[in-house]
């Protein structure tokens, strides 16, 4: 590719080693990629899918997942209604549907915020070290020791049900595990070369943690949060299950299951198909969070 | 006489281990002068603190006691703007071409750190024509400015690290081992750089290496080591023609060439004392062929022997 | 002649993107029984490939195409896994450069060669105890008893270095492959460690492979070179006939580039340009982009491997020329 070059320029930069020129056009790398990771790209491909149907619910939907129709309720799977209706008539596919919307937000929101706490405590932590660095992991070795649910079930009883308050609680509990997670990359960073080479040139602290140590911590925050995502949308189920999550009539996955409990043997797909729903949901998160894992991990590994 | 750029003095560091009241001595009472667009080098085996002593010179490593005093000034008292300003003019070159670039940087920004941190007013363009030059400079070429540093072989990464510490034109630069990670053909490239960046900006280099051949070819003096102890400093001919101190006479016999091939060698008995439990007397009197009583009781002190320094009991 | 080892027309492939990368393309290699060969040249070179083909330990991607490895009358490449395990350790044995890793780390380093023993001869443990104590004597490992019972960290890198290569001994193998043993060492270590195996190779009768990037090493101990670049042999001959009468420019440059202790040098001779990788391989002689009497024929064809003597090969179109050039700035520095 660059031989040409080599060749016109004289004196020099004849001494000069050329490149390793194995450049490969992007859509080839992706080709690999895929072709490497065929789970991971089509979990992607599903989480895609649901997410374009929580966002366009309003289009795709036939019913309203709100209004209650007596004289059609617990109806078996039918053409009408593809996955039948529940104890108060409301089209279960339609309530799955909507219910994504709840799933994925409470998967994405306090989970961003989570990390969001646990990298600037992980990086403080990390990267000075001493009092401060004791003073957050005991913190968060606090958090750790205590059950998540359990926690996130205290904070719900105290401040009562409701989406931010699950916000809250789900955010509290989790910044914990990604802090260490951050605080461990922090100090196998900081004793890199580049960062001593950035510290003797006088560039300033918070310099040194944003251009150099966040940027190298980035494809490890990646697999973490895809791989919390999943955690995050499973606990809203559980708190929704034992009823401190979300309240009725919110269409919600975990809530639900638990209001076809009842009709486990009389009517299965009731429970069945949020079950699977929050099943696939995970899954394809775990998954991509996998793939994700080796695309980033041998890139960093070559340097 | 030529100009001091940095004098170390008494410098003393030790490392804590995992065990109590047992502690690694890496430095122990140096004390050197680096003069003006000279090359030092710092030789030893692994384990005699050359790297530490280079690392304590610009102040990345603070030692136990002892100053670094940088054009009449300790740069272990300095804080903030005035610290900034020292450092500016104390860089370091690192063995690791691999482990000394941020690899989620361009070249352009790698370069480019140094210049942002120290002179505030530049803008952009004004920057990327510094950054450019120092590109040219090293011999990389302008095109790959926007590349990142996997991109590249081990020895223009080497150039690279070398662009980014003469940035700011620098009057010491420290080399830890700049060119042991490299492939021969690329490290006679690398020390032809380095010698021609010299002769350009008139720097001074604190070269360290376990390499005596590349320091036979780059350094105006050399200062061997042996556990945290200077054993002899002088000028590199009179080191390399005639070794005094038994210790550097045997590291320059033990250097498998093609010159000295099949020759009879005396060979170096014993292996390095570990620098926790470090031998009385003189440091190196265990594996010391010469080595008589008071070598065992009494640490040696460095005295001039025929135009350099040395630190030995037996050799006169 | 009598050869211990012999691999003939060896290419080994890489699968890397659907397309075939030759790490060794072609190489020819005798050892002879009682000496110490030596294989150098730069990293990505194929030197390491060529033990791994010896040993049988290509992994995956990569596979050996064409070529045969001819050992005491058995190709190599033809038999079994299970005779395979018995020729490992056994017959061949390997020593690496960095015996931490080749070490169990919880394992104490007497147990750990005792296993080999045992593995490969069936004898009594107290026996075997026994051998692999006469054994760490023989490679200079002082207090050998006490250092039985010692796990890899407590010993130094000189000492990890002398248990591995005590390993590799233990069973009296007819060739040892060392790669680059002295390469993580300190120069007084490395001097102690090569005088070490030259008195083994000298007592036990071991060919040994010295794999090497330190052409002192290799002026040092070994009684043949062969010089590698980029998957091909370019040059091999004696020692001594290869730094005196070098003939392929690789390997003079190399020579050249390296700075001599004791001669003030102001600038070193630089071979210009990089390692070629494997997957961008020139085409031709593949070191054409680098060399300075490259022409037309050398980047267009595959130069033959040809005889200069009966033991000096060399694999160049301009040999001859470049020899001539060499000899008439010689005649003009005497005039």
């Amino acid at each position: 590719m660059d031989k040409d070059t080599g060749q016109t320029e004289q004196n020099f930069s004849s001494e000069i080693d050329d490149g390793i020129d194995i450049e490969e056009s992007f859509k080839e790398k992706c080709k690999n990629i895929i072709k490497q990771n065929k789970l991971a790209f089509f979990s992607l491909i599903m989480i895609i899918l649901i997410i374009l149907c929580a966002v366009f619910a309003n289009v795709i939907c036939r019913y309203n997942p709100y209004t209650q129709s007596l004289k059609d309720r617990l109806l078996a799977p039918s053409f009408a209604h593809p996955l039948g209706t529940d104890e108060l008539g409301r089209d279960t596919l339609t309530r799955i549907i909507f219910g994504a919307r709840i799933s994925l937000t409470i998967g994405l929101i306090p989970t961003l915020i989570s990390m969001f706490i646990g990298t600037i405590l992980g990086l403080v932590a990390g990267y000075f070290g001493g009092k401060i660095d004791f003073i957050i992991m005991r913190f968060a070795d606090i958090m750790l020791a205590f059950p998540s649910l359990l926690l996130a079930m205290v904070v719900m009883y105290t401040m009562g049900g409701g989406l931010i308050n699950i916000f809250i609680a789900l955010s509290l509990v989790n910044w914990a595990s990604t802090s260490r997670v951050v605080r461990s990359e922090t100090l196998s960073l900081s004793k890199k070369e580049y960062v001593e080479a950035a510290k003797s040139m006088g560039v300033g602290n918070a310099t040194i943690i944003l251009r150099h140590i966040l940027p190298n911590c980035i494809p490890t925050l990646v697999v973490l949060f895809t791989l919390s995502i999943p955690s995050a949308i499973l606990s809203e189920s559980s708190l929704s299950f034992l009823g401190v999550g979300a309240q009725p009539p919110t269409a919600s996955w975990g809530l639900m299951v638990v209001s076809a409990k009842k009709y486990l043997f009389t009517q299965p797909v009731m429970v069945l198909a949020p079950a699977i729903a929050i099943m696939t949901v995970v899954l394809a998160f775990n998954f991509l969070g996998d793939g994700l894992r080796d695309i980033l991990d041998p890139y960093l590994k070559e340097r | 006489m030529r100009e001091v750029v940095l004098r170390l003095k008494n410098i003393f560091k030790e490392f804590p281990t995992s065990k109590k009241n047992k502690r690694v001595h890496a430095v122990s009472d140096i004390s050197l002068d680096i003069y003006e667009n000279e090359t030092l080098a710092l030789v030893g085996e692994s384990g005699c603190g050359k790297s530490t002593l280079g690392k304590c010179a610009i102040g990345l490593i603070h030692p136990d006691s002892g100053e670094s005093i940088f054009l009449g000034e300790n740069i272990y008292d300095k804080r903030g703007n005035d610290l900034k300003n020292i450092k500016k003019n104390l860089q370091i070159i690192f063995q690791d071409p691999y482990a000394s670039l941020n690899p989620r940087m361009s070249v352009g920004e790698i370069i480019a750190e140094p210049i942002i941190t120290h002179n505030k007013g530049l803008n952009k363009s004004q920057i990327k024509e510094r950054v450019l030059e120092l590109m040219e400079d090293v011999g990389i070429r302008k095109e790959y400015y926007h590349r990142y540093p996997h991109q590249f072989s081990g020895g223009q990464r080497q150039r690279i690290g070398i662009a980014r510490a003469i940035a700011l034109d620098p009057k010491l630069i420290v080399c830890d081992e700049p060119v042991s990670a490299l492939d021969v053909s690329i490290q006679s490239q690398v020390l032809n750089l380095l010698k021609d960046i010299q002769e350009r900006r008139k720097a001074s280099y604190l070269f360290i290496s376990h390499d005596l051949s590349v320091v036979n070819f780059i350094a105006d003096r050399v200062c061997v080591m042996f556990l945290g102890k200077v054993c002899e400093i002088g000028n590199t001919d009179d080191i390399f023609e005639k070794p005094l101190h038994p210790y550097t006479r045997l590291l320059l016999d033990a250097v498998p060439s093609i010159e000295n091939a099949g020759k009879k060698r005396e060979i170096l008995k014993g292996e390095i004392p570990s620098p926790i439990d470090i031998p009385t007397g003189c440091r190196f009197h265990t594996r010391c062929p010469y080595c008589s009583e008071i070598c065992i009781t009494k640490e040696p002190g460095l005295r001039e022997v025929c135009g350099r320094y040395m630190a030995c009991h037996i050799v006169k | 002649m009598d050869n211990i080892l012999t691999i003939r027309d060896l290419k080994v492939a890489f699968q890397v993107r659907g397309r075939d990368a030759y790490a060794l393309d072609g190489i020819n290699i005798d050892i002879p029984r009682g000496r110490i060969v030596g294989i150098v040249g730069e990293s990505g070179c194929g030197k390491s490939m060529t033990a791994m083909s010896i040993m049988g330990l290509i992994k995956k991607p990569g596979r050996i195409v064409a070529g045969s490895i001819d050992f005491c009358g058995r190709d190599l490449i033809k038999i079994g896994t299970k005779e395979y395990a018995d020729i490992r350790g056994g017959d061949i044995s390997m020593i690496f450069q960095e015996p931490m890793t080749s070490l169990n780390p919880v394992v104490k380093v007497g147990k750990q060669v005792m296993e080999a023993i045992i593995l490969h001869e069936h004898i009594s443990k107290p026996e075997a105890k026994q051998r692999v104590i006469e054994v760490f004597n023989e490679v200079g490992i002082p207090e050998a008893e006490k250092r039985f019972n010692s796990y890899p960290h407590e010993l130094s890198g000189g000492l990890r270095q002398r248990v591995m290569i005590g390993m590799a001994m233990i069973c009296k193998p007819k060739l040892l492959i060392a790669d680059e043993p002295t390469t993580a060492l300190d120069v007084t270590i490395e001097a102690q460690i090569l005088r070490l195996m030259k008195r083994l190779c000298e007592e036990s009768g071991t060919s040994i492979i010295m794999i090497t990037h330190n052409m002192g090493v290799v002026a040092e101990i070994c009684d043949y070179v062969y010089v590698m670049y980029a998957g091909r042999v370019v040059e091999s001959a004696p020692t001594k006939a290869l730094f005196s009468e070098t003939a392929h420019p690789y390997t003079s440059g190399l020579l050249k580039s390296i700075p001599t202790i004791g001669k003030r040098q102001n600038r070193l001779y630089t071979i210009k340009g990089n390692v070629p990788n494997i997957l961008n391989l020139p085409k031709g002689c593949r070191f054409a982009d680098r060399c300075d009497f490259a022409e037309e024929i050398c980047c267009s064809d595959r130069p033959k491997d040809e005889y200069i003597t009966d033991s000096h090969m060399v694999s160049c179109f301009l040999h001859k020329r470049i020899e001539d050039e060499r000899s008439c700035i010689k005649i003009k520095k005497y005039i």
